[in-house]
């Protein structure tokens, strides 16, 4: 086959595969952003006097 | 290459855990648990926990591998009725020697930002991480109320349906949504809630984090005060904390 057909093709699916790629990565990368499910210190009454 | 499919991916055989670590295992109270017929399934989802997550020492922890082996076998007292699969999400384990101090970024409910930082035992990451304090888990292996191990750990399997709250996965939702919502419900109108931890009633995630603890640590408490509630957990996690007593304080 003629490279330049061949570059021709890959460089049509990379335009049309990029743009979901982006997207998916930015998707992932927020996910990955969102904050964490935390567990605070317990408070703990120490004062005896109570 | 294989080593590293399965790190990153999860999958394979589940790895035997290593022979010296075998009778170390059973020191861990929570250990005691385990039927004898789970016993094969659990060693073999603590060695594979102990192979593919990394743990990673913070804030000048001198970390041991009786320490990995401890926070490993707590983790996988939740996952012994999964059909396979160790957290393949989780990569990392972050151990601090105690509680360790977050700046706060998000706003409260009047939309402010407190500038203190908040000192935490425990955050769990969704897709990769959890940290932990050390003092806490080995507060939780003495029997205090609070089990961090537990309440991340149920956080992770909590994020495996992203689409639902403070519910793993399940193959139906039916009864497990009944109950979890009166209890919750109950809790946040508790003024003083006998065994749940208040914080519960932050959100149904952390209920289930909760929840989770007081099934490990104060499980004939909770048999008693939530019996519906513990058994649905027995159900799910196929364990039966409340007819073993490991702290008599905690009954």
């Amino acid at each position: 086959m003629n490279t330049t057909i061949l570059l021709l093709i890959l460089f049509v699916v990379a335009v049309l595969i990029g743009p979901f790629a982006t997207l998916r990565a930015v998707a992932y990368f927020r996910q990955r952003r969102l904050p964490p499910s935390v567990k605070p210190q317990p408070y703990r009454d120490e004062d005896e006097d109570s | 290459m294989s080593a590293w499919w399965r790190r990153w991916f999860g999958g394979g055989e589940p790895s035997p855990l290593p022979e010296r670590w075998t009778g170390q295992l059973r020191q861990i109270p929570h250990s005691a648990y385990v039927p004898p017929a789970l016993w094969p399934r659990y060693e073999a989802r603590v060695g594979t926990f102990l192979r593919q997550k990394r743990f990673i020492a913070c804030g000048g922890l001198q970390l041991e591998d009786s320490q990995r082996l401890a926070v490993a076998a707590l983790a996988c007292l939740l996952i012994l009725r999964e059909p396979d699969g160790v957290y393949p999400p989780l990569r990392r384990v972050l151990l601090y020697p105690d509680a360790f101090l977050v700046p706060q970024t998000e706003p409260d409910e009047l939309g402010l930002v407190d500038d203190a930082p908040q000192a935490r035992i425990g955050e769990s990451w969704q897709r990769d991480r959890v940290i932990l304090s050390w003092a806490d888990v080995e507060a939780a292996l003495a029997g205090d109320a609070t089990n961090v191990v537990a309440h991340e750990f149920a956080h992770q399997l909590d994020d495996e349906t992203p689409e639902l709250s403070g519910a793993p996965a399940l193959p139906e939702y039916a009864r497990w949504a009944e109950v979890m919502q009166r209890e919750y419900q109950r809790l946040r109108r508790h003024r003083r809630p006998p065994v749940l931890d208040p914080y519960g009633a932050e959100s149904p995630e952390e209920f289930f984090g909760v929840v989770c603890e007081a099934f490990f640590q104060q499980p004939q408490a909770l048999l008693r005060h939530h019996h519906e509630l513990y058994e649905l957990l027995r159900d799910y996690f196929l364990l039966d904390p409340a007819s073993r007593l490991l702290w008599p304080d905690a009954a």
